[in-house]
């Protein structure tokens, strides 16, 4: 087998498999791949059941524009994918093989859009082909040109084991990948702060909601080296509880309270043990979790949510939001200057619509509601 | 042997990604790899330290029990290792060196490395790569040893050309394992952070497939009182609240891709068991789509049962506000939401008792209102053992 002597078979090797575990690599392999195939243009493409459109992994050489028209129409009347959705995963196809010059020409697939892209001759393989999937890599020339023959064929042949193994390998990475952020974004939305300590005691993960509640030092603040308390007698609490999470695993952890500077009601930190797993590699294993709730920060479900929830008026809605913080009737009704006459009927209403018949089931219903996100409001008091 | 080719040396490249994108079984790379450089035995491995013995990833044809001698005792024989840490072999990533270049001749002949170790297993000669130096920063250092029988030549010049070449292959293998287990690792810590949410939570890619999904989701899945949660993700028995969630679905998910602004929205289920309605929240979520992921998170379903038992429990009432014990078992009862009066004949305690006891809870929680105590109650995170939570 002969090849482009700058473009060694070990050397496209290490191109590929580069790309695996880092994707913005694909662009220079493509790159060194279509040199080595004397290519004009390259394109690796993705098409699914599951995607709107063909998906470019990468392409080189070709408008991106044209890409995207392609991707949105062209693909569906060009007859060289129709062919290669009949070829089985990893055997590599010249274009010649599906149709003649002259009927080529013929097609509005040339008419409207090759002689735009300047490609007419190519070739390519499914890398990876299932029920649900195609990921093809292909090359192509302008017309004109010589066509690819044997000589490329073979050296792709050649390549394509080791680029369905590349991949693979992103994917698989690219899978795990996603459950990892999923988790991450889901803990995001809770109403309370989410912490993961290494073994040391060190913050290894924080959710957003850390940052509203955990500043300005109110008694509690989170440093490099983990999470401490302002107060030298609650902190040595806390790293004690912590300590014992860490060190001894299911069983252990605990509850206490961290009072502020500010007087506001104390915080609940709660700390949980993760299970100790075996690792391989040398990794900072996330060994606890701390819990942080402020009594006073609670995730208030706004007026229009309630309203469509329990199909209740504007001023019932308003109502309800304020009774949700636990104030008396009386109170609320001052808040929304509305007579304690109207506010009694309208908590009536507010009981039945909700299913519930005193104030305080009223209350723990609202605020077990799931969480509207992006209307996180401080509970009034 | 095999003939030492591009095409040959490419071939066991193949068989190390397969490795490293599998269950990272190193004992198949040896194989073919000992094929092609004419060894007998290989080895890889992670050299003992103060915190403990050697580490084997995988070995090749070695006698029973040798590796067992190895780290108990023959490993403070080895003096090609020690050679290597001389050197500053080890700390190289991908240096590969013969035994000769390690510990010369005359040190190495009479040596009871060779004679009570090497030979008594058939061993000689050494070929050694350093797949991961000692100074990496992710990997601890990991080096490959083939050795040849006695009776036989060295290693020729085409085998450490060939090692060389596969070097840097066998290294990106490990970085890939260790990155799988790494997001394994953070995966299941923050599942497990997830599990002890009170509220049900699905994570939802563009196609309404489930991506995530803590416990309480699973409890109100299995329930399928209302709602089926299937691999094609979230439906509602009922099609008029199916097709309001399906709607809420595909808003959220369309305003992830920036199509849309109608974000989600918010809905009550009815439930054919007749218990009070499921409260269902639907939101976009920040895209995350890796390359080659077929899919990307879209959309965030949150689901409350008002049904939920969800007791607060008695230890964590006691350590955070100093209740006494009938102080937070009344406390407990009140956070459901029921009168003092069904409270207090539940936990069958006297009225008057009762109220006492309110009246200290509430100094205690800083609160005036069972209305009050009520929602500074239910807004603490329960993390007791989950088991205890009714269905």
């Amino acid at each position: 087998m002969t090849m482009e002597a700058e473009h060694s078979l070990l050397e496209l090797i290490d191109d590929i498999y580069a790309a695996a575990v880092d994707p913005e690599h694909w662009g220079p392999t493509l790159n060194r791949l279509a040199t080595a195939m004397n290519a004009n243009s390259s394109a690796f493409y993705h098409k699914s059941a599951l995607l709107p459109a063909p998906k470019f992994f990468g392409t080189v050489n070709l408008d991106p524009d044209l890409m995207a028209e392609y991707g949105a129409y062209y693909h569906r009347i060009d007859p060289w994918e129709s062919f290669n959705e009949e070829t089985p995963e990893g055997s590599v196809h010249l274009t010649q093989e599906v149709m003649s010059d002259r009927e080529m020409e013929k097609t509005e697939f040339y008419y409207d859009f090759l002689r735009r892209v300047k490609v007419f001759s190519a070739f390519g393989s499914n890398i990876v082909k299932s029920e649900s999937d195609i990921m093809y890599l292909g090359f192509q020339r302008p017309q004109n040109n010589e066509k690819f023959g044997e000589r490329e064929a073979a050296i792709l042949r050649k390549l394509s084991p080791h680029i369905q193994r590349a991949v693979q390998i992103g994917i698989r990475l690219g899978e795990r990948d996603l459950r990892r952020a999923a988790t991450a974004e889901a803990l995001n939305t809770a109403p309370y702060g989410v912490l993961l300590l290494g073994e040391m005691g060190q913050v290894v993960f924080a959710n957003r909601t850390i940052e509203t509640l955990v500043n300005d030092g109110d008694g509690m603040v989170l440093a490099p080296t983990g999470l401490r308390c302002e107060r030298q007698s609650d902190d040595r609490r806390l790293q004690q509880v912590i300590g014992g999470a860490i060190a001894k695993g299911l069983g252990a952890g605990g509850v206490i309270a961290v009072p502020r500077r500010s007087g506001k009601k104390p915080y609940t930190v709660t700390v949980a043990p993760l299970a100790k797993r075996d690792v391989l590699f040398a990794l900072i294993r996330p060994a606890a979790i701390v819990f942080i709730a402020d009594p006073e920060y609670h995730a208030v479900t706004p007026a229009d949510a309630l309203q469509r929830l329990y199909h209740l008026t504007g001023r019932e809605a308003e109502l309800a939001m304020w009774l949700a913080t636990g104030i008396s009737l009386d109170a609320a009704a001052d808040h929304l200057l509305m007579a304690k006459e109207t506010a009694r009927r309208h908590l009536k209403r507010l009981f039945r619509k909700t299913d519930t018949r005193r104030q305080a089931e009223l209350v723990r219903l609202l605020a077990t509601l799931p969480p509207v996100v992006g209307s996180a409001e401080q509970a009034t008091k | 042997m095999t003939h030492i080719t591009d095409e040959t040396i490419a071939d066991v490249i193949g068989t190390v990604y397969d490795v490293a994108a599998g269950d990272g079984d190193w004992d198949r790379v040896l194989n073919p790899l000992q094929s092609l450089v004419g060894a007998s035995v290989g080895v890889i491995h992670t050299p003992g330290s103060d915190n403990g013995q050697t580490r084997f990833w995988g070995e090749s044809t070695l006698p029973d029990g040798a590796l067992q001698t190895y780290a108990d005792y023959f490993y403070q024989t080895d003096i090609w290792l020690a050679g290597g840490v001389q050197k500053g072999f080890v700390s190289l990533t991908g240096h590969v060196a013969l035994g000769q270049a390690l510990v010369p001749w005359d040190d190495f002949r009479n040596s009871e490395w060779r004679n009570d170790f090497l030979h008594p297993n058939g061993l000689e000669h050494l070929l050694s790569l350093t797949v991961a130096g000692d100074r990496d920063p992710e990997l601890s250092p990991i080096l490959m040893a083939l050795y040849r029988p006695p009776g036989t030549e060295t290693f020729s010049a085409d085998s450490t050309a060939a090692m060389r070449a596969i070097a840097p292959h066998l290294y990106r293998a490990f970085t890939v394992q260790r990155r799988l287990e790494h997001l394994d690792l953070y995966t299941q810590a923050t599942q497990s952070a997830l599990d002890r949410m009170t509220y049900a939570v699905l994570v939802l890619d563009a196609s309404g497939r489930i991506v995530a999904a803590n416990r309480a989701a699973i409890v109100i899945a299995g329930a399928g009182d209302g709602l089926v949660v299937s691999s094609q993700g979230v439906r509602c028995l009922r099609q008029t609240d199916n097709r309001r969630l399906q709607q809420m679905i595909h808003g959220a998910i369309a305003t992830g891709r920036g199509a849309a602004t109608n974000a989600g929205g918010v809905m009550q289920l009815m439930r054919p068991s007749g218990r009070k309605p499921y409260a269902l929240t639907v939101a976009p979520l920040t895209e995350h789509r890796p390359l080659f992921a077929r899919r990307r998170t879209a959309a965030i379903v949150f689901i409350s049962d008002p049904e939920d038992r969800m007791e607060t429990p008695v230890g964590l009432l006691r350590r955070v506000y100093g209740l006494t014990p009938r102080e937070a078992e009344l406390a407990a009862v009140l956070a459901t939401g029921v009168p003092l009066a069904t409270a207090a004949d539940h936990l069958s305690m006297a009225k008057e008792t009762a109220r006492r006891h309110l009246k200290s809870v509430f100094k205690k929680t800083d609160t005036q209102r069972q209305a009050e105590l009520v929602r500074l109650l239910v807004i603490l995170p329960s993390v007791s053992n989950f088991s205890k939570r009714s269905p």
